[in-house]
């Protein structure tokens, strides 16, 4: 037995495009220890929704997985029928999506898509609504059994997130991936819906993959943080580790440009110059090379390895090892 | 223009439709040069025939060659779509300029008018006046402009309304541009592709149409052919001869096809927004 | 909502009544007597003058338009100065085949058509996707009634396997059912073509939306998520197009009526007008508008009964 929820080995993604293979991910390797809560960050485009799309097997019909593992649960989800993956998905792994209010059907009543999810389960329509009316309560939805008939456009975008978390936890998943769930909402439902996360995850005892570009919510509720860059995972490493040692350039610029962090009065706010490769055209070597301010001359050949850089701190890059 | 039309005899379905407008336009114009018989000679001694070398579709009950009477009627299909598209084109590009930069009860009143004319089931509208007015291909076209002005003026309307609560739009008005300046500058240019793509979709309702009335004794009068009149013919003729119903049907499904088919292409340039949808 | 209902009711009314006002008007415009052409040139004019009056066409035309609404409000619908008879029960005794006829069309599309466009939405850019799309747009222009002509031709005249002409023995299911088949069939045809892709476009757009995303990632069977989650959705916009569609259908089903000498308010119509009947053309065109106007009505009730969402703006 693994001590991991989920280990990600050696995986990559690629989509035909017009253009030729999008490499979209290539070579990711990713662990989820059990009952933590482990940040993915990094831009748009970096890679995160094909990471979470390839985990629950919904990719895009132009979409191949050449090589790599996911497992989870010691089963290779890569190698499981459709049917076998239709019975984890929203039983052992559940999502919380990131746009709350296009993410529950328009037209069918919380009630109705909250028993619906529940259709494996042999119980009676009375016990699966009352499941539903605990999961809401436990969300702090007021007043749940009322609230059962009414519909998503009836409830504002942090209640329907919480509805959202109330669905994904509903049947007890070990694993819950939550794909940005606070960008659409301002700062106050923020807090509260990253603190109602911590609370179910310390009852239900499960763990978080958790998607975001928002480092402050990464650094306040993650245990391990991933950093992906154009496709690849660059660093990872405990939070404490990544976020007050960064070993990687980018992340190094990544903390540098979170406006949270920014101590110094400047008149312009920090970026990084440059932007990610072309996917389809990838040039050898480094992916980072072109952004990067301390690039060397083996950075433009060979691509760096994912090495140890202390105890449980992975990086990718050349640097601090010639 | 030359590059829409390029691109359009890249598209399969496109270059189909273009090539059936052209040859059915042509045939039509033609129709004097090309018809072997007068579409409306009497010949007794051959009526009712089947197809054959000297009669290509056949001769209907009066002995006249189908073949003939189907090229002239071509002329009459387009003579109808032409005039009475281009008449509702205008009006309904006035009247929606009228509605969308007029005040606000003209506005009411011309959305009331074109509400009532779309209540009304067109085929019905056409009867009634035919009715009153006697049925001639006069009537027939101008029930055809007032039933389609709406269409155009709805689009006119929206696409002036748009424009009009347009801040550049209200400071240049503001600066003393006239208003005919600024509908034919901003509002014109803007509705021309929309109108374009549904006045070519609406040429095969049109001729449809017309057709449907002439089919029905209220559109054409008697010896002149028309399509839907040699479908009248057949009509009566059905336990007789099959061969005017097919004569009378070839054209028309060929015609509306061509230019649905040519109208969809012309959409999908023009409008790439609607592509998506359909 | 009830007001809103109300709203819509009212609107409608009014615009029934514009329609009849421009009828009047245009009936009034035309040069000549209607009652001297209906009774032909060699009536005397003590003929004429008590036809006009039995048509109610020698009082002014304002008092003549109010009189037909004082008279509508009682169910008045005037008197048929050919049998006299009146013309409201004319004009219902016809209204019932043409119902059946417009509702049993629009079932046969309905369930053709959604299931196509649904297949073609979930097999896009198929070859069954592609050959269902070009035969979707010959299905649409062609005229109902070139197919009633048609289906005429071939399935009664040549075949024999449906009757020919009118609407089968009062009383006789089965006799009616047979003679409902081709005139459905002409009718129904062009909206198999329209609804195939007009549902094909809408699923298509609701397919890509993040709910549908949602119900996947709960591990709902496909089936349940297509047939459950996103036609819910994607049905509505037919429900809008069909109650617009009135018109197209009334339409329709007066060629088809006509080709297939059926009874229904389409063959009233066109009879009474080729005999100059106004009462009866007044009253059925009357009737028929007020239809249209219904059906448009009723389907932004069905579709605001159907989608929470409008439910909850009215």
């Amino acid at each position: 037995m693994s001590n991991n929820v989920l280990t990600i080995r050696n995986l990559s993604v690629h989509y035909r495009t017009d253009r030729g293979e999008l490499k979209a991910m290539r070579h990711i390797n990713l662990d989820v220890p059990k009952r933590s809560i482990v940040g993915v960050v990094g831009e748009s485009g970096c890679g995160k929704s094909t990471l979470i799309s390839s985990i629950i097997r919904l990719l895009a019909t132009n979409a191949t997985i050449p090589n790599g593992s996911i497992e989870f649960e010691d089963r290779d989800l890569l190698k499981l029928s459709e049917n076998e993956m239709r019975a984890i998905r929203g039983v052992r792994i559940s999502i919380v999506f990131q746009d709350p209010m296009s993410t529950l059907n328009p037209v069918l009543s919380i009630g109705r898509q909250m028993t619906d999810i529940q259709y494996r389960d042999n119980k009676s329509q009375a016990d699966k609504v009352q499941r539903s009316v605990d999961m809401l309560e436990s969300v702090g939805i007021p007043d749940p059994a009322s609230r059962l008939g009414q519909f998503p456009h009836e409830f504002s975008g942090g209640m329907q997130q919480r509805i959202s978390i109330a669905m994904a936890l509903q049947a007890e998943p070990s694993l819950l991936i939550a794909d940005e769930p606070t960008t659409a909402l301002d700062a106050t439902l923020e807090v509260q819906i990253i603190h109602l996360l911590k609370a179910l995850q310390t009852d239900m005892g499960c763990s978080i993959l958790f998607i975001s570009h928002h480092l402050g919510v990464i650094a306040e509720l993650c245990d391990y943080v991933v950093v992906m860059y154009a496709g690849e995972v660059v660093e990872e490493g405990t939070t404490r580790d990544v976020f007050h040692h960064p070993a990687h350039p980018y992340t190094e610029r990544l903390l540098q440009c979170d406006p949270a962090s920014i101590v110094k009065k400047s008149r312009t706010l920090p970026t990084i110059p440059g932007d990610i490769p072309d996917l389809v055209t990838l040039p050898s070597g480094c992916v980072f090379k072109n952004r990067c301010e301390h690039v060397m001359e083996q950075c433009d050949t060979t691509t760096p390895d994912w090495t140890e850089h202390s105890n449980g701190h992975f990086v990718s890059c050349h640097r601090g090892r010639t | 223009m030359i590059d829409v039309l390029r691109r359009i005899t890249h598209e399969p379905l496109g270059l189909i439709g273009l090539i059936l407008v052209i040859l059915i336009v042509i045939s039509a114009i033609l129709a004097g040069v090309v018809a072997p018989y007068d579409p409306v000679a009497l010949n007794i001694v051959d009526r009712l025939q089947g197809p054959s070398i000297n009669h290509l579709l056949g001769t209907d009950q009066l002995g006249r060659d189908l073949f003939s009477r189907v090229l002239y009627g071509g002329q009459v299909a387009l003579k109808v779509a032409l005039i009475s598209i281009g008449a509702a084109l205008s009006i309904g590009v006035l009247l929606g300029m009228v509605a969308g930069f007029g005040p606000r009860w003209l506005d009411n009143i011309i959305m009331l008018f074109f509400d009532t004319i779309r209540s009304f089931p067109t085929v019905m509208f056409a009867l009634a006046t035919v009715a009153l007015v006697g049925p001639s291909l006069e009537t027939v076209i101008l029930v055809i402009i007032v039933t389609s002005i709406p269409n155009y003026g709805r689009v006119v309307r929206t696409q002036t309304l748009s424009i009009k609560s347009n801040e550049f739009i209200r400071a240049e008005h503001g600066m003393g541009a006239s208003l005919f300046r600024i509908l034919g500058i901003h509002v014109l240019p803007n509705v021309m592709g929309p109108l374009v793509i549904l006045a070519s979709m609406d040429i095969p309702t049109v001729i449809a149409l017309e057709a449907g009335l002439s089919f029905l004794g209220m559109g054409v009068k008697p010896p002149t052919p028309s399509w839907g009149s040699i479908l009248n013919d057949g009509y009566t003729l059905i336990r007789n001869t099959p061969w005017p119903i097919i004569a009378g049907s070839i054209p028309l499904v060929l015609i509306t096809l061509g230019f649905t088919f040519l109208g969809e292409s012309l959409r999908d340039l023009i409008d790439p927004k609607l592509r998506k949808s359909v | 909502m009830l007001f809103y209902v109300l709203k819509r009711v009212a609107l409608s009314v009014v615009i029934v009544m514009l329609a009849v006002t421009l009828l009047y008007c245009m009936i009034h415009m035309v040069p000549g007597d209607p009652a001297r052409i209906l009774l032909g040139p060699r009536a005397t004019p003590e003929l004429i003058a008590s036809m006009s009056a039995r048509m109610g066409l020698d009082l002014p035309l304002p008092v003549q338009i109010l009189r037909f609404f004082g008279n509508l409000f009682r169910g008045d619908l005037g008197m048929d100065v050919i049998t006299n008879r009146p013309v409201a029960d004319i004009v219902f005794g016809q209204l019932p085949y043409t119902l059946w006829l417009i509702f049993t069309a629009i079932v046969f599309a309905a369930l053709i058509g959604i299931p196509l466009g649904c297949y073609s939405a979930l097999h896009r850019n198929s070859l069954a996707d592609r050959i269902s799309g070009v035969l979707s747009v010959a299905c649409i222009t062609a005229p109902a009634f070139v197919v009633a002509l048609y289906s005429l031709l071939v399935f009664a005249v040549t075949l024999h396997w449906f009757p020919a002409v009118g609407a089968g023995e009062k009383g006789a299911f089965w006799d009616q059912v047979s003679h409902l088949v081709l005139p459905a069939f002409a009718i129904g045809l062009s909206w198999i073509g329209y609804l195939a892709r007009l549902v094909r476009a809408s699923m298509l757009e609701v397919m890509g939306e993040n709910h549908i995303r949602t119900a996947r990632a709960y591990g709902l069977a496909e089936r349940t998520v297509v047939y459950r989650y996103a036609l819910k959705l994607a049905i509505l916009p037919t429900v809008t197009v069909i109650g617009v569609g009135m018109g197209f259908l009334l339409s329709a089903a007066l060629f088809t009526e006509i080709v297939f000498a059926r009874p229904g308010i389409g063959k009233l119509i066109f009879d009474s007008i080729t005999t100059r009947n106004y009462p009866v053309v007044m009253g059925s065109v009357l009737v028929s508008t007020a239809l249209f106007v219904i059906s448009t009505t009723l389907s932004d009730l069905i579709n605001a009964w159907l989608d929470p969402r409008i439910r909850a703006s009215l």
